[in-house]
């Protein structure tokens, strides 16, 4: 009977345990996950079961952390997104947590694009903190994700992304999280991605703003390639800002896309 | 001028024959705001809409980009 154990295939005894599994292999073990989820002692231990064993406060290093980092994962999904890429255009509200979630579920490579330096108004939202004030945000949030889970490969472009280099910048990537501020440069970006890169598959968001319902938020598609969300009303203007609250459902709508999208889950 | 029947955001519509892209998203309340349309599987940037006409049978899905992110 073979199991893993930490991400190391080991064999199982006959009649094996959660706790005689740990007794074997990790004896200081506090927290025992057998396939996603806790386990308690007495659990029976089945072939091919995957069981994660951490001792609370140690912090391991390279496959071991990994391991850990996921443990909680359903089964299959992190090794699906280890090996996927994604763009983020704009870290703004949208686009710093957007890429920290994706961060955190383990997609492999992540590009960041921006061409702004953090600054006071943006912590209100946005996934920064005072010590980083004045930092260039692709800096920033690319140590922000390395200090959650090191394995993400991380690129950065720091610039301001225009008509005419928008297809040249996100090339070769097959999802993309359009997370602008502007509305024009939202539908421009939209536009030339949609049009000169047609393998992508694009994640927008529009009408984000304010303290209005969660239930206004809808997807919409556009074509095959692409989905908005957002209620498409509500935007930033005097008398309406940008919450974090908000925000981030948002942003989490667009990464809970982009994982589906990955892992090949449709939703038609 | 005759009326054609297109289908607008997934709902039907009729609007008279030779109406562009540009005049439905006026119809919807989106002059003069950043949209950006699919017109029988064409994508179609906002500078764009005024030369494209809607046929009979033409699918076209408009949506609007509000500022906030």
């Amino acid at each position: 009977m073979k199991i893993k154990i930490n991400s190391e295939t080991a064999d199982a005894l006959p009649g094996e345990t959660a706790a005689s599994v740990r007794g074997r292999f990790k004896p200081e073990a506090d927290i025992i996950i057998i396939n996603g989820f806790p386990a308690k002692e007495t659990d029976a231990v089945k072939n091919g079961d995957e069981i994660v064993l951490i001792k609370k406060g140690e912090t391991p290093s390279g496959r071991e952390l990994e391991c850990m980092l996921s443990a909680r994962h359903t089964p299959g999904v992190y090794e699906k997104l280890k090996k996927a890429s994604a763009a983020v255009a704009g870290l703004g509200g949208l686009g710093s947590n957007a890429a920290v979630t994706m961060a955190r579920m383990g997609v492999g490579r992540l590009k960041l694009v921006d061409f702004d330096i953090v600054e006071p108004s943006n912590l209100n939202r946005q996934y920064y903190d005072i010590t980083q004030i004045g930092m260039k945000k692709t800096e920033a949030l690319r140590r922000a994700i390395k200090n959650i889970n090191p394995a993400v490969m991380v690129e950065t472009a720091d610039i301001k992304i225009t008509e005419e280099n928008a297809a040249e910048i996100f090339a070769g990537f097959g999802v993309i999280l359009e997370c602008f501020d502007e509305s024009e440069t939202k539908a421009m970006f939209a536009a030339e991605i949609l049009k000169r890169l047609p393998e992508a598959f694009l994640i927008g968001a529009s009408g984000v703003a304010g303290v209005f319902s969660h239930e206004l938020f809808k997807t919409r598609r556009l074509g095959k390639n692409c989905v908005i969300v957002g209620d498409f009303t509500n935007e930033a203007a005097p008398g309406s800002g940008l919450m974090a609250s908000r925000a981030a459902i948002a942003a989490n709508i667009q990464a809970n896309i982009a994982i589906r999208h990955i892992l090949g889950e449709r939703d038609e | 001028m005759n009326n054609i029947r297109v289908t607008v955001n997934g709902k039907p519509e009729e609007c008279p024959e030779g109406t562009t892209v540009a005049a439905m998203a006026e119809k919807l309340g989106m002059a003069g705001k950043s949209a950006v349309a699919e017109l029988d599987g064409a994508i179609l940037s906002k500078n764009e809409f005024e030369n494209h006409i809607l046929k009979e049978g033409s699918k076209l899905e408009l949506i609007r980009f509000v500022g906030g992110g």
